[in-house]
């Protein structure tokens, strides 16, 4: 434990921020040592900092800003060193919180299966009871996140707030679906006419 | 605050007694019009603030993993709710990706693979004296320039083939029960599209000329496959295949002129769309060889 610690120091001073912590830093830097201990393949904890649309910097680890492939690849292709923040120029600083929230408490998952992913994922609209309580925003911001997801290209986190739209849609008629997302009703009135009938025996 | 003005905040916020009435003006003037369509949503615009507009916020791409995580009895419901969506659930890349790709316990609908209007899908089925023994789906991407004759000179011609024999979609019931028997000839043509099988299998009344299928079934209508809501395509495909099953190897039977044909013995093509009169019985088995040696089927 004191061993890691003083890693931890070290890394920091190397990096220029800091030579001889003080009591309230070494705390915080004792938090992602924890982690490390509980995690031994987790090596690199190294922050970064991210630049969100509307230029406001967040640090985060990068590790759980590994959870991004975009930033992952990004990273590979530059190379360990980075010292500037990243932008991200499709995400406001809000969202980007939020998805930051959703990588640090998932950093750990094990990667999904590299195999076909239509597979995978086997149509189930289950979520996990953190993932459902995180997704509780308004749909704005839950078009966000996935718009977010989306770009930075988490994976999982698309696939979840996706689920939580599906789950939305799920069990309810035409005209309730558009009510929940202000959907305009441009059928034609022959149109929906035809596509009611069509669908009438499918629904009883 | 002007520029805020909006009905719907005034109305919310003041007695829901002017609220209601203003309503009732608008509903009978909606009636009047009988535009009311238009009226609908001239009122959803004031009385509600307008939140995000899925179809607006996301790009198909993402509503369509979206609608992929929902099963086909929602994928109706939904195909109803705006055109967008009808034809997200009706484009080829969507069926492909989501029904032929499902998990077993996944109901999927191959009528929707009729519903979607593709000109260039074709259902394919191989028998022989014990039965069906495959059911295919075939894509031909680039159909407008598809020639039986320059099959064999076309290097990267791309067939998608997709086996789906195994596939519940196949037992899913593939008629309207809530129909009368009037109408269920229109309905196959609509709701199957190119589907000229099940067309022409129809016991409509106006049907000029039943198949020579439904003759050999002693005029019987399939009535298996046919039973509203207990039928499938499944049982319509092995009540043909049984019917054919004994006709001479080199004999095709073109069905209804343009819609059907059938190659007893070997393999059964429903061609969904277009034309193959053109091509003589002896050709198209030669061609039909090397079309599967082709498409490696």
């Amino acid at each position: 434990m004191g061993l890691s610690a003083s890693r931890q120091i070290e890394t920091t001073a190397i990096s220029g921020h800091l030579a001889f912590p003080t009591t309230a830093q070494l705390h915080h830097i004792n938090l992602p040592v924890f982690r490390q201990l509980s995690t031994p393949t987790a090596v690199n904890m190294t922050n970064m900092k991210l630049l969100s649309s509307d230029n406001v910097e967040i640090s985060v680890e990068k590790d759980v800003a590994e959870r991004s492939v975009l930033i992952k690849n990004m990273l590979e292709d530059v190379g360990e060193t980075m010292d500037a923040p990243i932008p991200i120029p499709n995400v406001n600083e809000a969202v980007l919180r939020k998805v930051i929230e959703w990588c640090e408490h998932h950093r750990n998952d094990p990667p999904p299966p590299a195999d076909d992913d239509s597979d995978s994922r086997k149509k189930s609209t289950d979520i996990e009871e953190w993932d459902q309580k995180f997704m509780q925003v308004d749909q704005e911001m839950l078009f966000e996140i996935i718009l977010a997801a989306n770009y930075l290209d988490i994976k999982p986190l698309l696939d979840v707030g996706c689920k939580t739209v599906a789950n939305m849609i799920k069990g309810k008629s035409p005209e309730e679906i558009r009510k929940t997302f202000n959907i305009q009703n441009d059928f034609t009135p022959e149109e929906e006419d035809q596509i009611r009938r069509e669908n009438e025996w499918a629904e009883e | 605050m002007l520029r805020d003005f909006r009905l719907g905040t005034i109305i919310s916020n003041r007695a829901s007694l002017a609220s209601r009435l203003i309503s009732n003006i608008w509903i009978t003037l909606a009636n009047r019009t009988k535009n009311l369509r238009l009226w609908a949503s001239l009122c959803n615009l004031r009385l509600y603030k307008p939140g995000p507009d899925i179809t607006a916020a996301l790009p198909v791409e993402l509503q369509a993993h979206i609608l992929s995580f929902l099963t086909v009895a929602d994928h109706h419901v939904v195909s109803q709710t705006c055109p967008l969506w009808r034809d997200i659930l009706r484009s080829r890349s969507f069926i492909t990706t989501h029904y032929f790709d499902f998990a077993d316990d996944y109901p999927a609908g191959l009528h929707r693979l009729f519903g979607c209007r593709r000109t260039n899908t074709w259902l394919g089925c191989t028998i022989d004296k014990s039965g069906i023994t495959d059911i295919f789906v075939l894509f031909i991407p680039d159909f407008d320039e598809f020639r039986w004759d320059n099959l064999p000179v076309r290097r990267n011609f791309m067939v998608e083939y997709i086996s789906i024999f195994t596939s519940p979609l196949l037992d899913d019931p593939v008629l309207n029960p809530a129909l009368v028997a009037g109408d269920r000839d229109s309905e196959l043509w609509t709701d199957f599209g190119h589907s000229f099988i099940l067309q022409s299998l129809g016991p409509g009344a106006h049907m000029d000329n039943p198949t020579a299928i439904v003759r050999r079934n002693r005029g019987l209508l399939p009535e298996a496959a046919w039973n509203p809501g207990r039928g499938s395509l499944r049982k319509l495909l092995e009540m043909i295949g049984e019917d054919v099953s004994d006709y001479p190897l080199d004999m095709a039977v073109d069905l209804k002129k343009t819609r059907m044909i059938v190659v007893p013995g070997r393999t059964i093509f429903f061609f969904l769309v277009f034309d193959v009169t053109q091509i003589s019985s002896s050709d198209l088995v030669q061609q039909i060889h090397q079309f599967r040696a082709r498409a490696n089927i």
